[in-house]
């Protein structure tokens, strides 16, 4: 088993609601490379949920996709029925949700989530042979297999994260999204998953897009850093030359803000302003309201996502563009 | 001052009903019956008398709903009758209301012993079975004037909207401009009327809609039941009269009789079920049904 | 086995809880029909002078009686002997019938457990079954129709759509009797027309009573769908690809019977109280109707029997559901 590709390109989705449209995505165009972990960055409302519902195709039933593409495995995600998609679902493409509280069934134990998923994904199987598999997995990510028998509310926080990893390895798939695997969890918690996520990654060799807020986190993990503002994909790079030099304003300031933490608290600043609304987004660049070098022409035109040499790419005027 | 202040409470009351069709649709129709409780017996006369010759008569440009078992038109009788309807219903929900207010704030702002209390008393006239006890009850009193038949109704009815009120001033209670009012030492009736009470006054209204609804449901059975004594005006009466007492319901050309009872009890509830409905869902957007 | 142990313990609670309920509401019953005022038993002395042709001072004996209300004897005392007569199971004495209660009791009451079943069983399992469907056609046209159609049945009360059930299959359409239990002439027993006759009357009261309850069931269980079918667990059961019919049975399913279940005993005591209205007006033997009979004859003694009846069973219905729930829901272990 090793990852796969996954290219989305273009990707534009909204959400209809009472208000308005809201634009979740804008021609959102991002690359994990296989057997890497991408981490997706950003705030909350910057449209990375929306990149991983497009994939997993999870999309709410208020939410339409206007145009792009994802491929994977040289098929087109969007392109396919639900029918079609299901010969991915869990078996090539899983999912690790962001509410580890609330994703399992109350009225099931653990075993019995691992026995419906396999029944109605793969096939029927031999109910001690399924139960030796989820005693496997759930070793794997540290947990004993007496765990099977129990039921969600008996269980912290830190154990269903991990069953939900664990879950999400069940058919050795390509490609694992984690949504925010770590937030809600406390410190030490936190630290034990992140290892258990290297761990995993080191051993399997799948492609992991690890969806955060949290830019330390990804520091930590990831080998490629794609970041992403009030819908738009910003900037993409290599851990390394991400932390070292980021590129656009936006990401400039997020690692500004990051570095206070280990460093004195002079001279840095959190970035000034408030994300745009994503019901009436601004013309051209949305970072431009809050942009310190924002020209004439990010006011007026949406920048395009332009090669910075070597793997990087950002969607910046700063960084040559014709309008 | 004081005037425009309770005009705008009222305005914020009826603000959120107007946004959801039930509602607007239930208030209109409530409001037709209410025209037709207030101006109609002004405007249409009541000729009552007997006539065993205009018996059963169908509905004609005369008689726009036909006639009963005496000859008497049955669409002035209910015309008539509709203030009796509405009026005792109304005032059984105006006692139901209070008392569930008073028990319902008492339980849950005291709490400890007296509200757990409270609670037991609450949910022991919540479990006894309200209309058996009310035909009991009524049976065993003969002849009572409206009010105290009204009061006693609304014994039974005050259950549901305490238990209701009673869990809102309770989660009220520890909201945390409360607690800081309590620190401030502002004093019980200041943090009760002041800070309290205006988060609850939707929900009283909500109980009072409810509450005139089921006592028009339970004044109307206990009358076609015949335990309760009331003017013959009323629908509730009249369906006595027609199901059990004539028998009207089994003779074919006479099936306009009950049947334009029905027609009335069944629209006035209809539209007072959509009010109560709209008004839950206004107060309570989280009840909607769409979004 | 500590679990066993919790549950144990839990429904011993609950039994205590029952016995006190139903204490307390036999007592209120007692306190308020003593404690009115006036003396109920003069307006009924007076009916029954008429009726029965008795001296007065006979007839206010006999109502006193009736009502258990002997002024004579201070109010704890006849308390006492009420709570006595109840330990000893009797419940009263039918004047009209000239038989102790507890026997016209046990003839009706079986008549009215039986449509109450049938109604509960065919209005829960199409109406649950509507209701989910509603949930997950949510904002589009079927939903619509069901909820104004539900909404339009809430709003009837037991009696008229009694009379409309009646007036429709029984006078219009000939389908259903007009009265009684079963056909006379039939003779009663574990036989083939027994039973066939017996379901054939039933079916006006069980469809009237059904029909009350169908849309409350519809509404709850659309209600409780729609909110599971938001929540994450039922997201990430779909994100695994579990099939449709797997998620509705384990994940809508499953949890929305139990915040519906606990309704089944407000639907049984309030398909009680609206028994003698529907049984009235069909003229079926149960105790809703000799409750109503009861009370136009003033036959109080055998009127405040079926009372106590009707409340013993209802709290006996909602203690048993009680005891069901921590089955059926593994995080309520009789905490």
């Amino acid at each position: 088993m090793s990852g796969a590709e996954v290219i989305v390109r273009g990707l534009n989705a909204v959400y209809l609601v009472r208000e308005g449209t809201i634009k979740a995505a804008s021609n959102v165009t991002l690359r994990v490379e296989p057997g890497s972990v991408t981490a997706l960055v950003g705030e909350s409302g910057s449209g990375k949920s929306t990149v991983v519902e497009a994939i997993t195709r999870t999309l709410p039933s208020n939410a339409k996709v206007l145009g792009g593409s994802v491929l994977f495995k040289g098929v087109d995600l969007l392109k396919l029925s639900e029918e079609e998609y299901r010969q991915f679902r869990w078996r090539e493409i899983s999912y690790v949700p962001q509410a580890a509280q609330n994703s399992l069934n109350p009225l099931q134990t653990v075993f019995e989530h691992f026995a419906d998923t396999y029944a109605d994904v793969a096939g029927s199987i031999h109910r001690s042979e399924l139960y030796e598999m989820a005693a496997k997995l759930l070793e794997s990510v540290g947990l004993d297999a007496g765990v099977l028998r129990a039921y969600p509310h008996q269980l912290s926080g830190g154990m269903k994260q991990r069953i939900l990893i664990a879950l999400s390895f069940l058919f050795k798939p390509s490609l694992v999204v984690m949504d925010e695997p770590v937030t809600a969890l406390d410190v030490v918690n936190q630290s034990l998953i992140l290892g258990l996520i290297s761990d995993l990654h080191r051993r399997y060799g799948i492609s992991i897009l690890l969806v955060t807020h949290d830019l330390p986190v990804a520091g930590e993990l990831a080998d490629r850093i794609a970041v992403m503002y009030a819908g738009h994909l910003i900037e993409m790079g290599s851990n390394e030359e991400f932390f070292e030099e980021p590129l656009h304003p936006y990401s400039k300031g997020l690692v500004r803000s990051m570095i206070a933490f280990s460093t004195e608290l002079s001279g840095v600043s959190s970035i000034p302003g408030e994300p745009p609304s994503l019901l009436n987004p601004p013309k051209g660049c949305p970072f431009h309201p809050r942009c310190p070098r924002a020209m004439d022409i990010c006011r007026e035109q949406e920048p395009p996502l332009l090669e910075a040499g070597g793997g990087r790419w950002v969607k910046c005027w700063l960084y040559g563009g014709k309008a | 001052m004081r005037a425009g202040g309770a005009l705008r409470t009222v305005w914020e009351l009826i603000r959120p009903m107007l946004k959801d069709r039930k509602s607007v649709f239930g208030i209109l129709g409530v409001l037709f019956f209410v025209g037709m409780a207030t101006i109609g017996p002004l405007i249409v006369p009541l000729q009552i008398g007997m006539d065993f010759s205009r018996r059963y008569l169908p509905p004609s440009l005369e008689h726009p709903l036909g006639t009963d078992y005496f000859g008497n038109d049955i669409f002035q009788q209910l015309i008539h009758g509709a203030p009796l309807t509405l009026g005792l219903a109304v005032a059984i929900a105006l006692f139901a209301t209070l008392i569930a207010t008073v028990i319902g704030v008492a339980s849950g702002y005291v709490g400890g012993g007296v509200g757990r209390l409270l609670d037991f008393l609450t949910n022991i006239f919540l479990t006894i079975p309200s209309f058996p006890a009310m035909l009991v009850l009524f049976v065993a009193l003969g002849e009572t004037h409206w009010l105290v038949a009204a009061a006693v109704m609304a014994l039974w009815m005050w259950a549901g909207a305490a238990k209701s009120i009673k869990a809102t001033v309770y989660r009220l209670r520890f909201a945390p401009f409360v607690e800081a009012a309590e620190n401030l030492n502002l004093g019980t009736p200041h943090i009760l009327f002041k800070e309290i009470m205006p988060h609850v006054v939707p929900y009283i209204f909500i109980n009072f809609v409810s509450s005139f609804r089921a006592a028009l449901e339970a004044s109307v059975g206990l009358m076609f039941l015949g335990a309760l004594k009331y003017n013959p005006l009323h629908w509730g009466v009249m369906l006595n009269l027609a199901i059990f007492q004539t028998g009207s319901i089994y003779i074919p050309r006479a099936i306009h009789y009950p049947l334009s009872i029905i027609a009335f009890v069944a629209l006035l509830l209809f539209f007072t079920t959509l009010l109560s409905y709209g008004v839950e869902e206004a107060f309570r957007p989280e009840l909607r049904g769409y979004e | 086995m500590s679990d066993f142990k919790y549950y144990l313990r839990y429904a011993f609670g609950k039994l205590l809880m029952l016995i006190a309920y139903i204490f307390t509401a036999l007592t209120l019953v007692f306190f308020v029909i003593n404690l009115m005022p006036g003396d109920p038993a003069y307006s009924l002395a007076v009916y029954y002078m008429q009726t029965y042709n008795l001296k007065f001072e006979q007839a206010l004996e006999m109502a006193r009686a009736a009502l258990g209300y002997d002024v004579s004897k201070p109010v704890y005392v006849r308390y006492l002997e009420y709570l006595a007569r109840l330990t000893r199971g009797e419940l009263g004495y039918s004047l009209y019938y000239r038989k102790p209660a507890a026997e016209v009791i046990a003839l009706s009451l079986p008549w009215t457990l039986l449509v109450l079943i049938l109604a509960t069983i065919l209005s829960y399992t199409v109406g649950t079954r509507l209701g989910v469907f509603a949930a997950f056609k949510r904002g589009k046209a079927a939903d619509s129709v069901l909820y104004s159609a539900a909404i339009v049945m809430l709003s009837l009360p037991p009696f008229i759509i009694a009379v409309i059930v009646l007036y429709a299959l029984g006078v219009n359409l000939k389908l259903i009797p007009l009265g009684g239990a079963y056909a006379l002439g039939v003779k009663p027993g574990l036989n083939l027309p027994f039973l066939l006759s017996v379901l054939h009357y039933a079916t006006g009261p069980v469809l009237a009573q059904a029909l009350v309850q169908l849309s409350g069931w519809l509404l709850s269980a659309r209600n409780v769908s729609v909110t599971i079918l938001a929540e994450d667990f039922v997201k990430y059961g779909m994100a695994r690809g579990l099939k449709r019919g797997t998620l509705t049975k384990k994940y809508i399913w499953k949890p929305a019977r139990l915040p519906i279940l606990t309704s089944l005993a407000l639907s049984f005591g309030y398909m009680l109280g609206g028994s003698t209205l529907v049984e009235s007006v069909f003229r079926y033997p149960g105790i809703g109707q000799q409750l109503a009979q009861a009370l136009s004859l003033r036959d109080f003694g055998l009127a405040i029997s079926i009372f106590t009846i009707m409340v013993v069973a209802v709290t006996l219905a909602s203690f048993l559901i009680e005891l069901l729930y921590p089955l059926l829901d593994p995080r309520v272990k009789g905490a």
